[in-house]
């Protein structure tokens, strides 16, 4: 292992959380931020279904409408799940390969207040006069020119998306030198656990897309300014082109962080090694290289790009998918479960992702897609795959590291009381929009006829009922901070390193090491005990 | 440690297969000028790594950074004020600056110490 | 059916995408509800230690390929026929879209409809006759979509998109706007009448 010197006693207080370079600690604000945004723009999203309990506009006025779902969505992208994805990979990564930090530790100190000032200056777009974004989180084009959405609420809308990407992309690139030059002695590539891989392949999506929506959100700022960037022949389509190139390797990387976390908790609470290991990461290179090819097909019912291509490459994605969901089950095939709240979040996940996986299959058609896209069965799609998938394997994670993050355990009780919410909330509020797509209901409308209301009103309901369950998570959060029943470093006889340390760990994450023999090595350890 | 760069190759060997077939079905540049733009982005990040030497034994691991702070804000300010005006940008990158200079500085302390 | 005909393509289309997607989804859940009963831990239960079985996943691999050949031919083949548009229509409609209305010219007669978010617009089609449209929007991207039939397609301000619709039963029928286009795209409707070929003539002569 490099030893590493440390200098001085560490500044305490404010500063020293504010401009630490402790992985740890900037993981754990990155957290906190993404928290706060993600209240921010679930307020949103409750004052729309409240708008949309009903046909007419009864809540807010049709701009105001507009602000809210534009910045629902771009909160949720830009300044919620994507740097959620990346805190817990700055966090979990240097514990699972055994390195003391990062490598450039100030780079995702540096990402982190990029993100943070993204996201305030995004914002503060409802202060300014003529309000905030209104042109939805992907701003076609030329919807998103100066022309049509005036206002200087759309410009900091643009600097705020190209702080906080450049900052996720700077945090990827300190995340890979990590993850390639920092690792202990013993744990080679091939030993890498499940979590080390799906966040690698995280940020290979980051790095080579990410840069793509820097240079356009930047060619959009010019092009508002100045005029003569989009607006010739072929341009709006360019700019979608350029942005869906990002658009989509985005939602994997809203993605994979939380898949690894699920195959790690399923394979804990199982009681057993995750299987199909060697399956599982080529088949997550292959998943996350086929992601990079698929974009345009957020551009089928454009009529002016290749359907062809981009259809046969989104379809292919189900036989890394297929791979993936077979490793995940068949870790919990002969094992010896244990339904933690952690486990029952990772079931959910397997089960509710499926909807989200299946639904995107059928729109990976082009044909299903022209009725399809556009509408509320395209909603539920990617709710399914974020909410179900992603925030439900977060919570997976959630349950499981926090002993880990805290040294205290979360209340078992609130937990379930946590999930039975959470996965009632997200089937009532989003499988109606299956049908009210598929019966003609656009997306990004403030009202709709009448036949629709009552599908309207399940679904604001259950976005109640989602909201209930997020309070029972805070409530439980703040509750065992207070009650501290004493976690210990390994309550839940986890496989990999950061078991082995105390909880939480100390500053240089090790004083020693068990030795490194697989993917496992708590197991290994364990094993080996008389 | 040896062959870390082995992911990464491969991941650029898919890219670039998946750039080959975008052929059979179109030649529009930018299709695949941004994911033959990957390709090759990945494939530099492997040679990157195949030649950087290795680690020092002994390494310097800093508590905090101010000067990491400043950039932050100053180049989130010179951002923002790109709409706005020199009076909003200009100050942002007057912060920059000196955040960079107050990098330069931790960074050769932190090199005069290992 | 008539290549254009949209909602027939599609009907048969997504019945065979439900079809795998019921199946696939009744498998998964059936063997992790299964396997959280069978493998939950109780006293005495041990875990397995194997944890790689090669031949297993490559004929999974195998089997998820074919499925992906089944899928992509005959997303190919019906997408083929959809996007089809004659070259020697009888009818036209050239379509041109505006914040936040429609207007719809029949091509080659000097009639033409026109109408806004307070009072949609019409369009009138024949039953069993292809029509090929032609689509363009002064403004903003929007996108025009007819539930009913099973399509949309975007209007661009910088090049015309074409496609051949062919609406199959006498009915009346929703439109919509279906890419968000700013602060009227909820109300920016029109409606569809289909009626018999007769009828449409006597419809259009009367413009």
């Amino acid at each position: 292992m490099t030893t590493v010197a440390l200098e001085r006693p560490r500044p305490t207080g404010l500063v020293g959380w504010l401009a630490s370079t402790d992985h740890k600690r900037v993981a754990l604000l990155q957290l906190g931020a993404s928290l706060v945004f993600f209240v921010a723009s679930g307020l949103a999203a409750m004052l729309m279904r409240s708008e949309l309990a009903e046909p007419g506009m009864q809540i807010v006025s049709r701009q105001s409408y507009d602000e809210l779902f534009t910045i629902h969505g771009s909160g949720m992208v830009y300044l919620t799940i994507t740097p959620l994805a990346l805190a817990v990979g700055l966090y979990l990564i240097p514990l699972h390969i055994g390195a003391a930090e990062l490598a450039w530790p100030r780079l995702a100190l540096l990402g982190f207040w990029l993100y943070v000032a993204g996201g305030v200056i995004m914002f503060l777009g409802f202060a300014i006069d003529h309000g905030a974004a209104k042109a939805g989180w992907f701003a076609t084009y030329p919807l998103s020119n100066a022309a049509n959405t005036s206002g200087k609420g759309q410009d900091m809308w643009i600097c705020g998306v190209f702080l906080a990407v450049l900052g996720n992309t700077i945090q990827s690139g300190s995340l890979l030198a990590t993850i390639v030059r920092k690792r202990a002695p013993g744990m080679t590539m091939a030993r890498l656990s499940p979590f080390t891989w799906s966040m690698l392949v995280t940020v290979l999506l980051a790095l080579t897309s990410f840069p793509v929506l820097l240079g356009t959100m930047a060619a959009l700022e010019w092009d508002r300014l100045q005029g003569g960037v989009f607006d010739g022949h072929y341009g709006p389509v360019a700019y979608q082109l350029l942005f869906w190139f990002y658009g989509h390797p985005v939602v994997y990387v809203m993605f994979f962080p939380f898949v690894g976390m699920a195959a790690e908790v399923i394979s804990a609470f199982s009681g057993r090694r995750f299987f199909a290991y060697k399956g599982f990461t080529f088949s997550i290179l292959l998943f996350a290289a086929l992601s990079m090819s698929v974009w345009a097909h957020h551009m089928f019912a454009t009529g002016r790009v290749n359907n062809e291509y981009f259809s046969l490459t989104s379809t292919m994605l189900i036989v890394p998918a297929g791979l993936e969901y077979f490793a995940l089950i068949w870790t919990m095939v002969g094992g010896a479960i244990v339904f933690s709240t952690a486990m029952l979040f990772a079931i959910g996940f397997l089960l509710l992702f499926l909807i989200g996986g299946l639904t995107g299959v059928i729109v990976a058609s082009p044909p299903l897609d022209y009725h399809l896209t556009d509408s509320y069965f395209y909603v539920a799609h990617f709710h399914y795959a974020l909410f179900g998938g992603s925030l439900f394997a977060f919570f997976a994670g959630a349950y499981y590291w926090f002993p880990k993050v805290t040294g205290v355990l979360l209340r078992e009780s609130l937990g379930k009381l946590h999930f039975w919410l959470m996965v009632i909330g997200a089937n009532l509020t989003f499988f109606p929009m299956l049908v009210l797509g598929f019966e003609g209901m656009p997306r990004r409308v403030a009202t709709y006829p009448e036949r629709f209301t009552t599908l309207n009103v399940v679904a604001t309901a259950g976005g109640f009922v989602i909201a209930l369950g997020v309070l029972v998570f805070l409530a439980n959060v703040w509750w065992s901070l207070r009650r501290r029943v004493p976690a210990g470093n390994d309550p839940f006889g986890g496989p990999t390193l950061e078991w082995w340390t105390t909880s939480p760990p100390p500053r240089l994450n090790f004083d020693s090491l068990p030795p490194i023999r697989s993917f496992a090595p708590l197991f290994d350890v364990r094993e080996n005990r008389p | 440690m040896q062959r870390r760069w082995t992911p990464l190759l491969v991941w650029a060997g898919l890219l670039a297969g998946l750039t080959c077939l975008q052929f059979v079905f179109s030649t529009n540049p930018y299709y695949w000028a941004t994911l033959g733009g990957a390709a090759l982005v990945t494939a530099l990040l492997a040679g990157y790594y195949l030649w950087r030497p290795p680690l020092r034994a002994e390494e310097y691991v800093p508590d905090s950074s101010y000067a990491t702070v400043a950039v932050a804000v100053g180049a989130a300010v010179a951002v923002v004020g790109v709409p706005f005006g020199p009076w909003l940008y200009l100050p942002g990158l007057g912060l920059l600056v000196v955040g960079l200079g107050g990098l330069v500085h931790e960074l050769r302390v932190e090199r005069r110490r290992v | 059916m008539l290549a254009s005909d949209t909602r027939a393509e599609f009907t048969s289309l997504f019945s065979l995408y439900v079809w795998v997607t019921i199946v696939t989804a009744v498998i998964v859940f059936a063997v992790v509800l299964f396997a959280a009963w069978r493998y939950r831990s109780r006293p005495g239960r041990v875990a397995s230690a194997r944890d790689e079985s090669i031949l297993v996943e490559l004929l999974f691999a195998l089997v998820l390929v074919a499925v992906v050949v089944v899928l992509v031919t005959r997303t190919f083949t019906t997408e083929d026929r959809v996007d089809a548009v004659a070259s020697n229509a009888k009818r036209q409609v050239e379509v041109t879209a505006f914040k936040w209305g429609w207007r719809f010219t029949y091509a080659g007669t000097g009639v033409s409809v026109v109408g806004d978010n307070l009072r949609p617009p019409t369009l009138h089609l024949p039953v069993g006759e292809p029509v090929v449209f032609v689509e363009r929007s002064q403004d903003v991207v929007h996108s025009f979509w007819v539930p009913a039939l099973r399509f949309k397609r975007d209007a661009w301000p910088d090049a015309d998109t074409r496609f051949e619709l062919t609406v199959e039963s006498a009915g009346v029928y929703a439109g919509r706007c279906a890419e968000f286009c700013g602060l009227h795209h909820s109300d920016m409707n029109f409606t569809v009448v289909a009626e018999s070929r007769a009828r449409f003539e006597r419809w259009l002569a009367a413009q």
